[in-house]
This record gives C-alpha cells, structure tokens and sequence, in this order.
C-alpha cells in the first residue's frame, strides 16, 4: 500500500491514479511553517516502515526532533531503531561543536554534505529497505552557496536518491527569480505551493500541488489548518448556502451539519442565518445558510465577504422562483454548484428544464436532492469541495 | 490615538512632531553611539501612549530589554512581546524561556512568522504596533546579504499592509556601502548617528537625514546618554 504523504489534496490525487512522487518540493513563501506541514508526511513515512534522513542545513537537530515529537512522531524510538537520522550540517555553521553521530564539518561544501547525506542512507538502508531524505532546506544552501550553486546542489542530490527511495526538499521563496524557482521546480516530480494572508489579525494558511508528474497548476489554493497528530486539514471557513425563502436551505444546513447547526432567528426558515459545520477526516468546512427573505437582502453582501464556495439552492416545483433565483448567479465570483431541490414533489421540473429556465452553463454542476430525507446533498457538498479545490471532479470520498 | 511617535528628547521634539506611524525607519550609526537607549526612549513613550510593542533582540537578551524599558518607568508589561533571537547560542545549555523563541538564525521564515504572530496576538487587543528589529546586523552574521536584503523588502510590505512601525537598527562600518544603501533605499527614513571627538571628549550626534513625506529638521543634535536616557545638549 502507498504512504500518504499527509498533504490531503495531493493523496486524493495519487489515489485516483497519479504515480506517488518520488521527489517533492515544499515551495513556500517566508512566514509559512511548512516544516510542521511536513511533520506528517514525515509521520507516515517511518509508520510505513521507510527510514528518514533528515539533513538539517538550516536549523538545530534538536528543533527537528522537538517539531516532530509535537506531531506525534516517536523519535527516540525510531533513532533507537536506526530508522531515523539527522544529519547535523547547522552547528558547524553557528558554530558550535555537533552532538550529533552524523554531521557535516563543512556545511558550505556541496561534496562534504553530499558524502554526509550518502553516509547517513547507508546507515538508515541497514534497517529499512527504503529510505526517505528530507533537505532542510533549499533556502538555506542557497544562502550558503549562491543561486547558481544551489541549482547545481539540488541536482546532484536528486539521482542520490534511489528509485525506490524519496527526496523531500524545502525551499522558502525569498522573492527568487521566477527563472531561478522554476528550474529548481523543474527537478521535482511534485511541487506543493504554500502562500499565507494576514488580515484583520487573522493568518490563513493556504497551500496547492503546483506540478504533479509534469502536469502544472493541478489545484486551486486550499485554505487549511495543522493540528498535532494530525497534520494537514482543509479548513474552508465559508460557504455560502444561498436561495429563495423556502428552497430548503435551513434543512439543507441542518442535515450536511455534522454538528448541531446554530439558528439566528426565530421566525420558520432563515431569518437571519443558520450555520453549521462540516468535519471530517481531512476536511473542516463552516456553512453559512443566507437568508432568502427580501427584507434581508442587505445581510447578502456582507455575509458574501470572504465566502470560498457557493450552494444555490432551487425549489425544483417553483418555476417563478428558479427564474429569480438565476439572476443571482451572475453575483458569483466563487466556484459554486447548483441543487435542484424538492425532487419528490409533485410538479417538480426536468433538470434540463430548470438549467434552461436559469440559462445555467454547462460547466456549472446541477444535482438533484430532497434536502428533508438528505438525498443528494452529500454529492452537491463533494462536487462543490473538487470544484473549490480543482480536483477531477467525481470520486471524492465523503 | 497618537499619529505620530516623539523622541521623548525635548530639544528634538520642539522641532519635530514626530515620527508618522506605519514607516520603517533605519536607525543607523556606528557601533556603541546610542541608537539602542534612543529606540528604547521612543518605545518608552509609545508603550505610555497604549501602543503595542514587538521587539525582536539579536544581542541582548530579552530579561535585559524589559529591565532596560523598566528603568525607563513602569509600562504594562502586556503591551511588550519580546521575540529572543539570542536563545540559538545557548540552546544546548539554557530552556527556553520565552514565548516567542527564533530557533535558527537561518530560519529568517521562522523569524518572519514570528511578527505576524506577535501582531496577530496584539491586534486582538487594537493595539497599533512599533516593530523593532535589533539589530539587522546580526542577521547578516548568520545570512547573505541578498536574503537579508530581502528579508527587510518582506518586513517593509508587512509594515505597510500591517499598519505597523518598523525601527530596524543597522550599524555602521560593519557591512558593505551596497547592502547599507539598498536597505535605505526600502525604507522610509534613515536616523544616522554619530561620534564626533572633541576636546571634551566624544560628542554622541544624531540626525534625520531621510523622511519620508514629512517636514523634519535636517540638522545634526547633540546628546547624551545619562543612566539609559538620552538627553539633548
């Protein structure tokens, strides 16, 4: 069986039928903590029996050993088992004389840490079969050794790396050349993007697989969170569920909530709003219930602020109401999917009738559901995350 | 709210309305000739005015900066986030003490993740914030100057979309003239400082030599510094 590699988005990916990567660049731009986002793929890795090197360029062995035990990863148990090393190539530039049982005198030296790395695989290869090398990182020989250098370094390391082996590589963006990051890019079967914004206080990390066997921009950017134990997780913090009064939006909320949904309101339907949320394996959503009362309407556009995604809920016997509902689509500036509501009722329109009435385009998804019994409303929340997240639409697990 | 943030030295202050907020300002001179007692005097006072403070230390450790800023006069030690980028040095023999520790000096991620943090953590307070960086020569002790250089081109953006105050102390004579200009060129305004002998002995001078978008006095004031405190001859 493949380890995941932790990173949500590129496991969906390799299950569908993508070979796993054996090189991976964790490309991200400073102030991101990519390192705790690799704290799980390095989890899965030794839980899968393959042994990591871990070369620490760019900081302190004992950091490595304390960010990974935060994640759940038993290191002295690993080290007692020769399945993890960490190659010390930092305290010989602070400098400070290394505790270490592997580690690089001439950090500077592209020859010296390559000898180093090939010294601490033989050693690791004595009890796993497979190996693992995870550099710390890029930017921090590139610090050492110039850009030119460093593109050279990366290209030696990589045939080190057997076929049966991976390579893991961290490179923070210090507004390189785009020439000087897409060569680096070039080597790695796979490149993860991580970005960040700060707003009003609030950090949101961000991450996409930027290139997966050649292939190039494979998702969006997902919003995601880590947790300790267990690591990445999409964390979409709005979407919006959006329709006339009565469509179905309350139950719809209610019963894609895997948490008891909370009500603002007191009148039956939406008055106000209804929010619920979403959790499971790999994924937390929150969803936003918009009221559909007219009287309301100027609650819409500050409850569209910051929304990701976008459920339009349509009451598939109201042809009046389809027809108005439609002129709110043309608002939608994010990935959105529509539900044809009310399926089991009688005098519910043909889908094709309702797509005609909305002048809905074909790219746009349409599933049928009867919200009150949850029918098909697992599938329009699924198409509406691969929609988000570019993912070849049609297999994600709920 | 304060606009602008006073020297705290009266016969600057008379002259000058102060520095405008969201500006990274380069406080540059020579070794030894008073920049950290001047950065600390204008801390003082923004700390007095409920403003929050971010300061990140590569020479002192963080005890000594509070202790310093407490003989300064009391303040709510709240407002202050000290991020102690001393502790490398000592990891092997000393546990981390602080909050908000830089693990590698190589790290300059780690460092800028470290801010945002801080910031994060005092605006949910609404507090604006005064960031100091001392001293941005340390930094190139561990890193090149492209990445250091770029690494202040990250910090000023933040400063500006952040609404922060950036103070980024750099000595003088100690780095190439190339570095020392492309980091005036990113920022706002340059404070140089100087030490002048004389028959009295050294003359400690200091000067806005760059601001901008502000009237401010071009020429150079004398001070001392007396238990911690500048004050202007």
């Amino acid at each position: 069986m493949k380890a995941r590699t932790g990173i949500p988005a590129l496991d969906e990916l390799i299950r569908r039928g993508y070979p796993r990567p054996k090189s991976m660049l964790f490309f991200t731009v400073p102030a991101v903590d990519v390192r705790s986002a690799m704290a799980r793929t390095i989890h899965n890795e030794l839980a899968s029996n393959r042994g990591i090197v871990y070369v620490a360029h760019g900081i302190a062995p004992g950091h490595v050993r304390e960010s990974l035990s935060v994640f759940g990863v038993d290191v002295k148990r690993y080290e007692r088992e020769n399945a993890f090393v960490v190659l010390d190539c930092y305290s010989a530039r602070i400098p400070v004389i290394s505790k270490e049982k592997f580690y690089v005198s001439t950090p500077t030296s592209m020859e010296v840490i390559v000898d180093g790395v090939n010294e601490a695989i033989a050693h690791v290869k004595k009890s796993s079969k497979k190996t693992a090398v995870v550099f710390d990182s890029v930017s921090s020989i590139i610090s050492a050794l110039g850009e030119d250098k460093s593109i050279g370094f990366v290209e030696r390391l990589i045939p080190l790396v057997e076929p049966k082996d991976l390579l893991f590589m961290i490179l923070v963006n210090w507004s390189y050349s785009k020439v000087f990051c897409d060569s680096i890019k070039e080597f790695f079967d796979a490149v993860v993007d991580f970005d960040m914004t700060f707003t009003d206080g609030i950090i949101t990390n961000y991450y996409s697989i930027d290139k997966l066997e050649r292939e190039k921009g494979i998702t969006r950017w997902i919003p995601y969170s880590i947790k300790p134990g267990i690591g990445i997780f999409t964390k979409i913090p709005k979407i919006l569920v959006m329709g006339a009064h009565g469509s179905g939006k309350t139950t719809a909320v209610s019963q894609l909530s895997t948490v008891e949904p909370v009500k603002i309101g007191t009148e039956k339907g939406t008055v106000v709003m209804d929010i619920g949320r979403v959790v499971t394996e790999d994924l937390e959503a929150r969803l936003i219930g918009v009221p559909g009362r007219e009287r309301f309407s100027f609650l819409v556009p500050i409850l569209k602020r910051g929304a990701s995604a976008a459920m339009l809920i349509v009451d598939s016997t109201n042809r009046e109401q389809i027809e108005r509902t439609s002129e709110t689509m043309t608002e939608f500036d994010v990935p959105f999917v529509v539900l044809a509501n009310k399926r089991d009722m009688p005098g519910a329109l043909g889908l094709k009738e309702i797509r005609r009435i909305m002048k809905l385009d074909a790219s746009v998804p349409m599933i049928p559901t009867i919200a009150i019994d949850g029918k098909g409303l697992k599938k329009a929340f699924n198409t509406l995350i691969e929609r988000m997240l570019g993912l070849p639409k049609g297999k994600r697990k709920s | 709210m304060a606009d602008t943030l006073q020297t705290g030295i009266k016969c600057i202050d008379n002259e000058f309305a102060g520095f405008p907020l969201r500006r990274t300002i380069v406080v540059l001179g020579p070794p030894h000739c008073g920049k950290r007692p001047f950065c600390q005097q204008v801390l003082h006072r923004a700390l007095s005015k409920g403003m929050g403070i971010v300061y990140t230390t590569w020479v002192l450790p963080p005890d000594e900066i509070r202790s310093s800023l407490s003989d300064l006069g009391s303040f709510d030690e709240y407002r202050l986030r000290v991020i102690d980028c001393t502790y490398f040095r000592a990891s092997t023999v000393v546990t981390r003490k602080e909050k908000y520790t830089l693990e590698s000096p190589y790290d300059l991620s780690q460092l800028l993740r470290l801010v945002l943090q801080t910031i994060s953590d005092l605006s949910k307070e609404k507090m604006r914030t005064v960031l100091v960086l001392d001293s941005l020569s340390s930094l190139l002790l561990y890193n090149d100057d492209l990445t250091v250089t770029r690494f202040v081109d990250s910090l000023t953006s933040w400063t500006r979309e952040l609404d922060l105050s950036t103070f980024i102390l750099l000595e003088e004579g100690c780095h190439d003239e190339k570095f020392t200009n492309t980091v005036r060129y990113l920022s706002d305004g340059v404070l140089e400082f100087r030490i002048d002998e004389s028959e009295k002995g050294p003359e400690r001078k200091l000067r806005i030599s760059v601001l901008k978008g502000v009237p401010y006095p071009r020429r150079w004031f004398c001070f001392d510094v007396k238990r911690g405190r500048i004050v202007g001859k």
